[in-house]
């Protein structure tokens, strides 16, 4: 990899030293101060990820303070030039971003791109649940499927922004059951607090959100989970994939940080080494156990490498649904 | 005594100004109807309704040509203002907050009328410095740097 | 019931007690300055209280909630500034107050108008949860269209004397509200290429554009300049409570406000300052002196107070009963109970039903606390009064331009803030109402979003606000208030 001889001893001295000393103040490259750039509102799943950093950074002892900045709007993307072109080169920063930033990217033909940041590694995934109303006639995906074959004006779903995650699942289902994506009835809602109002309501067929979001109203029967787009059934959760039923879609809702453009190598690698030491600590673990995240960490250029790809497979998906060209 | 023509005059450019957006609107939003809903069905018709509104307005100020009730009076500060809040805000990225800040509040002062020299002063220091006080050290939100930091 | 006392109990131990006032100080702070509004407040402070007990930790979040809601109207009524969107309502009489010499009798009836409609609400979320949940799952987007048509009206209410220049400006408001991403389907509209757009206006950069910059344009205008005697212009006595006449005056407006923004705030999706401008129009259809709205009503805050801080109590109502967080405050709540191993839903009242008790008293204290707080500072707050314009309003002005740039870090909503103060200016000046521009601006998207979400579920028929009871209910009211209005106007007209 990139580590110089010197950082790797530097590293293995003070990891060792670490417990004694928690904020590594002798290393050039430490980073004592983060700064965090969310590219949403307080309060949703990018704001959560950079609170959790900062707090699980500072319980490690990795920082001293950190700074978040919240800019909000339309997928992330309109944070995104701003990060790029305002906090440039500065080594201390992060920004997070995932899944629905890519989305957003393409579908509002956004100028800038996530691959003018320096991808630093992706951390959490959440998969993807449908559901239908307890009340519904819908017993599993085939159900559903051959009905929105049928006439798919009588299908109506609901979920989050349009473009986002759960219109692309929606999308992918459609195509992979032989259906035309375009002609799903999709009803997007501003958050996943209205779309649980409107399945409760019965006022819609099904519903797709992550996990988090549905997992209790599931539990409590008062939702029923027909699939979820994980990859293999998940420990505790009754659930049968998607795949499972022969519908083969895969898609995690997953989250990230970058830092920005413009950064030496030595800044790349000490970010890097900060995210790797706070995905390894003990207060990250307890932080995924309590908001539901799957561990799906990936660093540096794997990450980039990953990025690439998935903008490529979300833009065909919304190709097929009408909302690039 | 120029009341009436400058309410008809305003409702004049409104006209115009709602028909244009009326009539580009189409051209800037490409996405596809659902059930004859578009993104663009809503803006169309709120211009034309705005512009409909205009029209009535214009004629009512053309019919009505009422004496106006006082002469007009200095025009001046509002743009001097406008233009200080402009440059204001762009000198943001390059001065700073604090520096940008402390003569805003010193242009404003004497804008508004304090003419003593040591009160602008006192003013213009202290206020900025209790914003960025508060919100860097309290809210932890970082304000503008100067562009040589 | 019997669960109560042993609630009280734990509530009023003195941690609690104290960290819920610190919360609440917080929040009325927060609340007050511009582009601070009280998610963030709150996103800031979860972490503090995961250190302390669950009870403890989510009093001190309510305190910061109520403190939040309430806050915005001290700043709205002594400076002009809405430190929060639903404080715009307040602004539009209580800063005309305080112009005439009433600032703390507008500061009395804002608080205990705050204390009355968060005090209802909290009983509502104690006795009605499920009733009134039950109320709000019937709402889906043909009522939400629905609803906001017969707000909509208002608009109406709200120009009377002045139809046209009424209509233009709600108009223009609701098209303000159009600007950027359609929620539908992700397409951009008048953003004219601007990518700074693709987010639309900030409700922030609208309201204290309108409000706070539009105030300084027209004291430039006034002073243009000129040296003004060290006592300033502005009205140093603050005036005093509130007469018994004022209080037969509000407390009905109160009482009315209340209920409409404990509905309001069980349906997921609206919000406090829909509430609170809804209940603003609606006090004015029903006033006796609807002229004196927006030229400094003691109803037109109270109604406006009452209707902001009704929504409190009852936006957990969805989140406790259901397990669904109605806005972006009970999302990050949600998380703060999930972290003290509290799962919101049904189940909650039969697991822990001791907490779920003691939350309710918290829920009360917490009202009754701020009334306490509130009534200490008010000596306080009104002091503002006596600080002449020409040192106040540059401390306004470089207040509401950290407060926009902190709110969004981006220098373009600075530019968008200072042409609503243009805008807001101009408006004054050529006799265009502010009203109807912002009922426009919050009301446009419910209106737009519901009637196109209506038309996917129902395949594209216009039956669908028929066959659903409260959908028609509500567009019938709408049409008899529109009648009611025009015939209303036309005799105004001819008298």
């Amino acid at each position: 990899m990139l580590w110089s001889r010197r950082q790797v001893l530097a590293t293995g001295l003070l990891a060792s030293a670490s417990a004694a000393a928690p904020i590594r103040t002798g290393l050039a490259q430490a980073i004592e101060q983060l700064r965090i750039f969310v590219p949403a509102n307080p309060g949703g799943g990018w704001d959560q990820t950079g609170r959790s950093m900062e707090m699980a950074m500072k319980s490690a002892g990795l920082i001293k303070s950190a700074q978040i900045t919240n800019v909000g709007g339309a997928g992330g993307t309109v944070g995104l030039p701003q990060f790029i072109n305002q906090w440039k080169g500065q080594g201390n920063a992060l920004m997070v971003g995932g899944m629905v930033m890519v989305g957003a990217i393409i579908a509002n033909k956004a100028r800038n791109n996530l691959t003018e940041t320096t991808p630093i590694a992706r951390l959490t995934g959440e998969f993807q649940v449908v559901v239908v109303p307890a009340a519904s006639p819908f017993r599993s995906m085939a159900d559903l499927v051959a009905a929105f074959k049928a006439d798919p004006a009588k299908v109506s779903w609901a979920g989050g922004s349009a473009g986002g995650t759960d219109h692309i699942l929606a999308g992918m289902i459609a195509k992979a059951a032989g259906g035309d994506p375009r002609k799903v009835a999709y009803v997007a809602y501003s958050g996943g607090g209205p779309a649980q109002a409107a399945l409760l309501g019965n006022q819609v067929s099904c519903g797709i959100s992550g996990w988090g979001e549905f997992g209790e109203q599931v539990r409590a029967g008062k939702l029923r989970a027909l699939g979820i787009s994980a990859d293999k059934r998940q420990p505790g959760i009754d659930v049968p994939t998607l795949r499972e039923q022969g519908i083969d879609v895969e898609l995690f809702n997953w989250r990230g940080v970058f830092a920005p453009p413009g950064i030496s190598d030595a800044q790349r690698q000490s970010l890097l080494d900060l995210v790797d030491r706070m995905v390894k600590s003990p207060a990250w673990a307890e932080i995924l156990k309590r908001y539901d995240w799957t561990d799906i960490y990936l660093p540096g250029d794997r990450y980039r490498a990953y990025i690439a790809s998935e903008t490529e497979r979300i833009h065909a998906i919304l190709k097929d649904l009408g909302l690039a060209s | 005594m120029k009341r009436p023509s400058e309410e008809a005059g305003l409702a004049a450019i409104l006209l115009a100004a709602s028909l244009v957006l009326a009539a580009i609107t189409p051209f800037q939003v490409t996405g596809g109807e659902i059930w004859g809903i578009g993104s663009a069905t809503l803006p169309i018709a709120l211009a034309v309704a705005i512009a409909l509104l205009a029209a009535w307005l214009l004629v009512d100020a053309l019919r009505n040509q009422r004496p106006a009730e006082e002469p007009r009076q200095r025009s001046w500060p509002i743009p001097v203002m406008t233009l200080g809040l402009v440059a204001y805000i762009a000198a943001l990225p390059w001065l700073g907050f604090y520096l940008s800040t402390v003569l805003l509040v010193g242009g404003l002062a004497r804008l508004f009328g304090e003419g003593r020299i040591l009160a602008i002063l006192v003013l213009a220091l202290a206020v900025p410095a209790v914003l960025l006080v508060f919100f860097e050290r309290f809210m932890i939100i970082l304000l503008p740097a100067a562009a040589w930091n | 019931m019997e669960l109560i006392f042993p609630a009280i109990g734990e509530v009023m131990q003195p941690i609690n007690l104290v960290v819920m006032a610190i919360g609440l100080v917080i929040g009325m702070a927060i609340g007050a300055i511009p582009g601070l509004n009280v998610p963030l407040a709150v996103a800031i402070s979860l972490p503090i209280t995961f250190h302390l007990a669950p009870l403890a930790g989510i009093a001190m979040l309510v305190g910061i909630y109520k403190g939040g809601t309430y806050g915005g109207s001290i700043s709205a009524i002594l400076i002009n500034v809405p430190g929060t969107p639903a404080a715009g309502a307040t602004a539009l009489d209580g800063y005309a107050l305080t112009q005439q010499g009433h600032a703390s009798k507008a500061l009395r009836v804002a608080l205990y108008s705050s204390f009355t409609g968060g005090l209802i609400s909290d009983l509502s979320l104690i006795m009605f949860a499920i009733p009134v949940a039950m109320l709000a799952l019937k709402i889906g987007p043909a009522e939400n269209f629905a609803l906001g048509i017969l707000a909509l009206t208002l608009i109406g209410v709200l120009s009377e004397g002045n139809m046209v220049k009424g209509l233009i400006a709600g108009a223009f408001g609701i098209l303000l509200s159009t600007v950027g991403l359609d929620p539908l389907n992700g397409e951009t509209r008048l953003t004219f290429g601007l990518l700074d757009l693709s987010g639309g206006f900030q409700f922030i950069s609208l309201i204290i554009g309108v409000f706070a910059i539009a105030e300084a344009f027209a004291l430039a205008h006034a002073t243009a300049g000129r040296l003004v005697a060290s006592v300033g212009q502005r009205i140093s006595a603050a005036g005093k409570g509130m007469s018994a006449a004022d209080w037969r005056l509000c407390l009905p407006v109160m009482l009315r406000a209340a209920p409409v923004g404990v509905f309001i705030g069980a349906v997921p999706g609206l919000g406090s300052a829909i509430s609170a401008f809804i209940n603003y129009g609606i006090a004015r259809n029903f006033s006796r002196e609807p002229e004196k709205f927006g030229k400094g009503s003691l109803e037109g805050v109270a109604a406006a107070e009452s209707g902001n801080n009704a929504v409190c109590g009852s936006t957990f109502i969805p989140l406790l009963t259901l397990g669904i967080p109605g806005d972006t405050i009970t999302a990050i709540m949600l998380g703060a109970f999930m972290v003290h191993g509290l799962i919101p839903g049904p189940a909650l009242f039969t697991t822990n039903a001791d907490f779920v008790a003691a939350f309710f008293v918290a829920m009360l204290v917490s009202s009754i606390l701020m009334l306490a707080i509130g009534r200490l500072g008010l000596p306080l707050f009104v002091q503002a009064v006596r600080i002449p314009n020409k040192v106040l309003f540059p401390i306004v002005v470089a207040l509401c331009m950290t407060g926009v740039y902190a709110s969004s870090s981006s220098y373009f909503d600075l530019y968008v803030m200072l042409g609503f103060g243009l805008l807001g200016y101009g408006m004054k000046r050529f006799g265009f109402p502010v009203a109807p521009l912002l009922i426009g601006f919050i009301l446009g998207p419910i209106v737009e979003v519901g009637l196109r979400q209506s038309l996917i579920i129902s395949r594209g028929s216009l039956e669908i606000f028929v066959t659903r009871p409260i959908a028609l209910i509500c567009l019938l009211l709408a049409a008899l208030v529109a009648a009611w209005v025009a015939i209303r106007q036309s005799k105004g007209v001819k008298s």
